[in-house]
């Protein structure tokens, strides 16, 4: 069982169980998950493909539902909410970094760090651009603001989807495979970002096939069968909370 | 202004091809409501103002055999009777050159040219007619290629002669020469007396009614009828006339109907169009509508930036076809008002066509758009960006599940 630093339960995943239909039969992809994920801590979610990880990512960020079970998160049941309170609540509450980093092609970089900020109706319009810019100048691309997604290399793109997941200052970060698409150099400088978000207080969950970046997090829930077989501590003590 | 507007204007920019194609199918169809719609009210509206300012009679009686000047003005003693107006009317031969055929041409005859009350004439250039020389029709001037001085050759009994042209004159209710080959001529009293009308007596009358209903004209004209019936004046016929409608309103608004119907028409095809437009955008940003989503935006930032990107497509049609439009249908009312010798010389917008412009630019083409966006704003985060693979949707409809059969 990993370490409890006393902080509030910012996840909670209590009995999901979620079935896929194929053709005239469904596929239980996972069976009875259970866990909570506390404030400020850094979870990657580890497994064979196929095994629930990201659909279980998914549900965590009320992208996809349970077909039985409760997902509690910033102490709102997002299993419940409908498509447009789950969206309203996702952009003050949690940031997402995808795979594919999944910038809308149409706005620079600045733009697209922005438009959440937009969304939610957050901040003035001066502080949003100050705040955006402020936000790529912390993950290296100040310099590139102006540009296109399609003007910027795979890594760039990535950092700047890392700034838009921040832009709203939410609670939960939440990763797909976020250095899946990148060589391991720039995986490695994306996962320092990672770990100085994570040092701020904010709570982050990634799910990864990369080992060797699993082992640098402090907390790994392994998923096997639609089962969580291992939920343990395996990083350094001195991480933020630990 | 949130960024989002900018992906609107991307989308709009950078896909020109896309953008000029629904912006010019639009204003294909505005265009055509423009012109018909506008035509349709200026010239209808034209014809009746031309109409009523020529103060038109209800009933036109003609006589078996002309009356004089006081039997004629009794009438206006029957119960009913607002006004009588006597006049000539008489059919003439003429030609323009001895070697040419006899033609058939009407002759029109006025009391007094200075003084009329019903069914103006207007002198268009030069003088009333007098004893020797003839006022002609403008549009039969025209027509003909007729000026004043010009001279105009009427058979009169066995012999000919020769008349010039005092002036031109406008009368309101005479068939386009281009329909018919009827040209009109005018004369006084002393001229039509060559013609066997003697002076003072009169083979018609105006007549028009109060208080006006096309019922009680009928019951005021068979009182004039019974009237001089027993005077032995026999009428051979009587016409009757809407005051407030020009006679080619019959035949100009079934013309109008048609055209007016194949603008909607042609407005519709641009519905589909744009519909299948919005669609394939729809489709192909699903992916940009799962990220919008997925970082806080509703299903009403999805309506607002995709029917706003159609809003534009009908404003740009608009701005395209408003104008040319309103030209077109101006110059289209013009021609054919000239051709029922109404003058519409000033330039005039219909506000009717311009609403119906604006609605049809804007609210058409969001309607038509409005099914794809609002498919595309009920996609799911899921269903638009996340790609977990174990088939997804498949085997949820009956043609899987034939597949799966196989």
């Amino acid at each position: 069982m990993a370490g409890s630093n006393g902080k509030d339960t910012i996840v909670e995943i209590k009995d999901v169980v979620k079935r896929f239909p194929v053709g005239n039969t469904e596929i239980t992809i996972l069976k009875g998950i259970s866990f909570t994920v506390k404030a400020g801590e850094f979870v990657s979610i580890v497994g064979p493909s196929g095994n629930g990880k990201s659909t279980l990512l998914n549900m965590i960020t009320g992208i996809d539902r349970p077909s039985s079970g409760e997902i509690i998160v910033t102490g709102k049941p997002v299993h419940k909410m409908s498509e447009d309170m789950l969206a309203a609540w996702r952009g003050e509450n949690v940031g997402i970094i995808f795979q594919f980093f999944q910038m809308l092609p149409a706005l620079s970089l600045l733009q697209n760090v922005i438009l959440p900020m937009d969304l939610a109706g957050k901040y003035s319009s001066r502080e949003r651009r100050e705040r955006a810019t402020h936000l790529l100048e912390i993950v290296g691309l100040a310099d590139q603001a102006q540009k296109l997604p399609s003007a910027v290399s795979g890594g760039q793109q990535q950092r700047a989807a890392i700034a838009r997941a921040l832009a709203n200052d939410p609670p939960l970060i939440v990763a797909d495979e976020p250095t899946g698409n990148l060589d391991s150099r720039t995986s490695h400088d994306v996962f320092d970002l990672f770990a100085e978000v994570v040092s701020q207080g904010k709570t982050m969950l990634m799910v990864t096939h990369d080992k060797e970046l699993a082992q640098r997090v402090p907390r790994v829930v392994e998923i096997l069968d639609g089962k969580i077989t291992r939920d343990e501590y395996v990083g350094r003590p001195s991480w933020a909370g630990y | 202004m949130s960024v989002i507007w900018n992906k609107v204007w991307f989308d709009l920019w950078h896909n020109k091809a896309r953008t000029l194609l629904a912006v010019l199918s639009i204003a294909a169809g505005v265009f055509a409501i423009g012109v018909m719609f506008g035509m349709s009210d200026q010239m209808l509206s034209g014809m009746d103002s031309a109409h009523q300012a020529v103060v038109p009679s209800h009933i036109s009686i003609s006589f078996t055999t002309a009356i004089d000047r006081d039997t004629a003005l009794a009438l206006r003693k029957i119960p009913g009777v607002e006004g009588v107006q006597p006049f000539n009317e008489m059919s003439v031969r003429y030609k323009l050159r001895p070697e040419d055929p006899w033609k058939q041409g009407i002759v029109n005859m006025l009391d007094d040219y200075d003084d009329q009350k019903y069914q103006l004439v207007q002198l268009k250039e030069g003088r009333w007619p007098q004893k020797d020389n003839v006022g002609i029709e403008r549009l039969a001037a025209q027509f003909l290629n007729l000026n004043i001085g010009d001279q105009i050759i009427f058979k009169i009994g066995n012999t000919e002669r020769a008349l010039p042209i005092s002036g031109k004159i406008r009368h309101p209710f005479v068939p386009p020469p281009q329909f018919l080959d009827l040209m009109f001529f005018f004369m006084n009293a002393e001229g039509l007396e060559r013609l066997g009308m003697p002076q003072g007596r009169f083979d018609s009358v105006y007549v028009r009614v109060k208080p006006y209903s096309e019922d009680y004209a009928k019951e005021v004209a068979t009182a004039i009828k019974d009237r001089l019936g027993k005077q032995d004046i026999g009428v051979s016929s009587i016409m009757y006339q809407d005051p407030n409608r020009h006679w080619g309103r019959a035949f100009m608004d079934g013309f109008t109907l048609v055209l007016q119907l194949l603008a909607v028409v042609s407005l519709l095809m641009s519905v589909v169009l744009v519909y299948n437009t919005v669609n394939a955008l729809i489709t192909q940003q699903t992916d940009q509508i799962g990220i919008i989503k997925a970082i806080g935006g509703r299903s009403s930032t999805i309506l607002k930036v995709y029917l706003s990107g159609v809003f534009v497509y009908g404003l740009l049609a608009l701005l395209i076809s408003l104008p040319l439009g309103a030209s077109l249908a101006f110059g289209i009312s013009q021609y054919f008002l000239n051709m029922f010798n109404i003058e519409y010389d000033m330039f005039r917008v219909s506000d009717q066509a311009v609403v119906f412009q604006v609605l049809a630019a804007i609210a058409v083409p969001v309607l038509a758009g409005l099914v794809p966006v609002l498919q595309g704003a009920a996609v799911t985060v899921r269903q638009a960006i996340a790609s977990y693979g174990l088939g997804g949707d498949f085997g949820s409809s009956w043609l899987d599940r034939a597949v799966e059969q196989i």
